[in-house]
């Protein structure tokens, strides 16, 4: 069943309240959430707008009814300054019941709708016809102060929640509208983001803003990534390196070719994984979709159920005011029923979680994860790109006597340039890094495993490639004599040390997985502390060793690379990806690590743990607070404080329905804080620094 | 009423969709969720 994306309460497809955007269809459990979906902004205009006529009146309302009471023709004025409170201020109530009749379900609108329309047109009744019922008082008071405390507490829950969804508000606060573009003669002109295209070239100047997922054609400058990624230092961007879009230009200007903008940009896709975060569901949600489903016909009967014994008990022992008081129970207790909270300890729960997420570089794509994740048992690493660096880097170069280390590089260049071999891209980057000349090569054969021939200059110029000892790199043949060799090796990263020793201290068994020899394997799982390793293994192997844990009862989270990863990070419950930077909505997992720092792994445990005790709390307080309060609107404590607490019984039950949503939200936003605090526990401030890399990291 | 452990609706049990895992029926409201299921019924089942 589809669930409301602004309240997250379940919505029958039988519903006509539903519109249909981007390809999606989104269904809503009342008019309000509909308005408010469909223009936030709007909403909250028409919302203080009915909240200053709601106010005003309801302040008149009050006065007459207990201040001046023997003003003339008090009860039809009284009735009179009510009635723009219902039909205009409550008007969003009313629509709401009328649509889920006729979807044959039930929502707080309809439990607002039938508490005021029956304390209005009960006094109405008695204004128009004194006769009926000499006796009895009007109830004006009552209806009129329902709808202004629950509009109010619906404003306050508005504001609250867009606090809680800061992160998502800041990204898409920063999109610039209008961007410079350079055009075909040069001149630059301004254009609306919308109108950019892939190919075009778009310039940004220090301190803008970049708009678009791109690279750098020319110009060089620091830029901030910490909106998307998380890291506070900034990283030099120059000619040829990828930049992402709501990333900060800090102090030079650069020319970018456009490759993603719109809808395919980084920054739109964050912005879009952490607004759908609330319509996730996590299983414990399916205790408060059953207490949901089955909540609003137990509140009606409830309802009745506590009018008709006061009805009869009054009856019976002969007390004046029956009628009203029989009333007064019923829209009491109609009244402080609140659905809206119990749909919203979910959602809004997922959306701090993901958004806090995201503001340390973690991105959920899956909030379903977060509960697997928090049932982790064991952590499996991939190796190469993971625990280290994806692509080595060189540490040395030795070239034979007549040539220097420029000569051999260059040489090397040439003819690895055909080969998209890691090595290769290290030995190619450090040549163009050192502005070295790679003269074409023709003829080119890369045999798998051994190396790359080609001929250069007329001369044949042969690179083997070799792996041992800890150490990997290739030697250089010049026409068939030893011209020198380039040694490489890969760095570990970081945080790799730390943050194993931190999930061992969470309680969780470490494991590494790699394509390695067993030997370099053991290396390298000895000097980061894992005892556990799988070597020698193909991709399919991996996925195969994920479910061998599965099946001896283990909850798997496995860590690896985004795209050639996918099966093993899809098998496991709950996979985590390195990002690539490239297209987000194209990588496997269920969480994507966007600034590459390895400590992020025990946090997203940390998240994971916490935001599903959350949610648990949140509905269970959400559930305890109806089962509690509505027997005490059906009267269960006049024993104790007389019938007479039935005059502010309405009034109390409307202030509890105002700011039941709103306590929810509050208890949500100390998610922040509580994941802060228990990862503190964990990760001691000295550990979350990265360590400084020794020669010791260098793992060959 | 069971549920559908893909997308967590109810489902009744005569629906077309059912796979068996482990001696145990899961049913499904589509074929999609089915086919999500057998893909990794040791993940999806727990």
């Amino acid at each position: 069943m589809p669930t409301d994306p602004v309240c997250g309460m379940f919505v029958p497809e039988s519903s006509d309240l539903h519109i249909d955007k981007e390809g999606q269809r989104y269904y809503f459990c009342s008019r309000g959430c509909m308005d408010k979906f469909l223009s936030p902004s709007a909403e909250e205009g028409k919302l203080k707008r009915k909240l200053t006529v709601a106010w005003s009146l309801a302040v008149v309302v009050i006065l007459l009814q207990y201040i001046f009471v023997s003003l003339p023709y008090r009860d039809y004025i009284e009735m009179i300054l009510s009635i723009p409170v219902l039909f205009y201020s409550g008007s969003g109530f009313f629509q709401g019941a009328y649509h889920t009749l006729r979807a044959r379900t039930g929502n707080m609108d309809l439990l607002v709708a039938l508490g005021t329309s029956t304390a209005f047109f009960f006094s109405a009744f008695i204004t128009l016809f004194p006769s009926t019922f000499p006796k009895a008082g009007v109830y004006f008071d009552a209806a009129v102060f329902i709808i202004t405390l629950i509009l109010t507490g619906g404003y306050i829950e508005s504001r609250t929640k867009a606090r809680a969804n800061s992160a998502a508000a800041r990204l898409k606060e920063i999109i610039p509208e209008n961007v410079h573009v350079i055009s075909g003669d040069g001149s630059i002109l301004e254009r609306k983001l919308e109108d950019v295209r892939q190919g075009d070239m778009v310039l940004c100047r220090p301190g803008d803003i970049i708009p678009v997922d791109g690279h750098v054609l020319d110009g060089t400058s620091e830029v901030d990534q910490s909106l998307i990624t998380g890291e506070q230092i900034p990283v030099i961007k120059a000619k040829g390196d990828a930049v992402t879009s709501g990333t900060s230009n800090l102090n030079g200007t650069i020319t970018i070719g456009v490759d993603r903008v719109g809808s395919e940009s980084t920054l739109n896709q964050v912005y879009q994984l952490i607004q759908s975060a609330s319509m996730g569901r996590v299983k414990v949600q399916r205790i408060a979709d059953i207490f949901s489903s089955i909540f609003i016909p137990i509140v009606i009967t409830a309802a009745l159920a506590s009018a008709v014994f006061w009805y009869l008990y009054l009856t019976v022992t002969g007390q004046p005011l029956v009628i009203e008081y029989a009333v007064l129970a019923f829209v009491s207790v109609v009244v402080i029923a609140c659905p809206c909270a119990i749909g919203l300890a979910g959602p809004i729960t997922l959306l701090i979680s993901s958004s806090t997420s995201s503001e340390n570089g973690i991105l959920l794509k899956n909030t379903g994860s977060l509960e697997r994740l928090s049932r982790a048992t064991i952590v499996l690493f991939d190796k190469t790109g993971t625990l280290t660096l994806p692509d080595p880097q060189i540490t040395e170069i030795i070239a034979a006597p007549g040539l220097d280390e420029n000569d051999v590089l260059s040489m090397a260049g040439s003819i690895e340039r055909m080969s998209n071999h890691p090595i290769a891209r290290a030995i190619v980057r450090e040549a163009e890094r050192r502005g070295l000349n790679m003269p074409k090569a023709a003829e080119t054969v890369e045999t798998p495993g051994v190396g790359v021939s080609g001929i250069v200059d007329g001369k044949r110029i042969d690179i083997s490639r070799y792996s041992a000892g800890g150490t990997s790199g290739v030697s250089v043949k010049i026409g068939g004599k030893d011209a020198g060799s380039i040694a490489l090796s890969y760095e570990l990263r970081d945080s790799a040390r730390t943050s194993i020793a931190t999930l061992k201290r969470m309680g969780l068994k470490v494991s590494m997985i790699t394509g390695d020899t067993s030997q370099e394997a053991h290396r390298i799982a000895g000097m980061i502390g894992i005892d556990d390793v799988h070597s020698e293994c193909m991709p399919q192997d991996k996925a195969k060793i994920v479910s061998g844990y599965q099946e001896a009862g283990e909850y798997v989270i496995f860590v690896g690379d985004g795209i050639n990863d996918s099966i093993s990070l899809e098998t496991a419950d709950a996979g985590i990806a390195m990002g690539s930077g490239l297209d987000i909505a194209r990588e496997s997992g269920d969480i994507i690590l966007l600034n590459n720092d390895l400590s992020n792994i025990p946090l997203s445990i940390v998240i994971g743990r916490n935001t599903i005790s959350k949610v648990k709390q949140n509905i269970g307080w959400a559930v305890g607070y109806n089962s509690a309060l509505i027997p005490i609107a059906g009267g269960i404590l006049v024993p104790v404080f007389g019938l007479s607490m039935f005059s502010i019984l309405p009034f109390l039950a409307a202030l509890a329905m105002g700011m039941s949503s709103t306590s929810v939200v509050l208890n949500s936003m100390r998610l922040r804080k509580k994941i802060m605090r228990s990862a503190g526990e964990y990760m001691p401030r000295q550990a979350m620094i990265p360590v400084k890399k020794t020669s010791a990291d260098r793992v060959g | 009423m069971p549920v559908d452990k893909i997308c967590g609706m109810k489902v009744k049990e005569d629906t077309p969709y059912k796979s068996q895992f482990q001696g145990k029926t899961f049913y499904f409201c589509s074929a999609g969720c089915k086919e999500t299921f057998d893909k990794n019924p040791l993940k999806n089942s727990r």
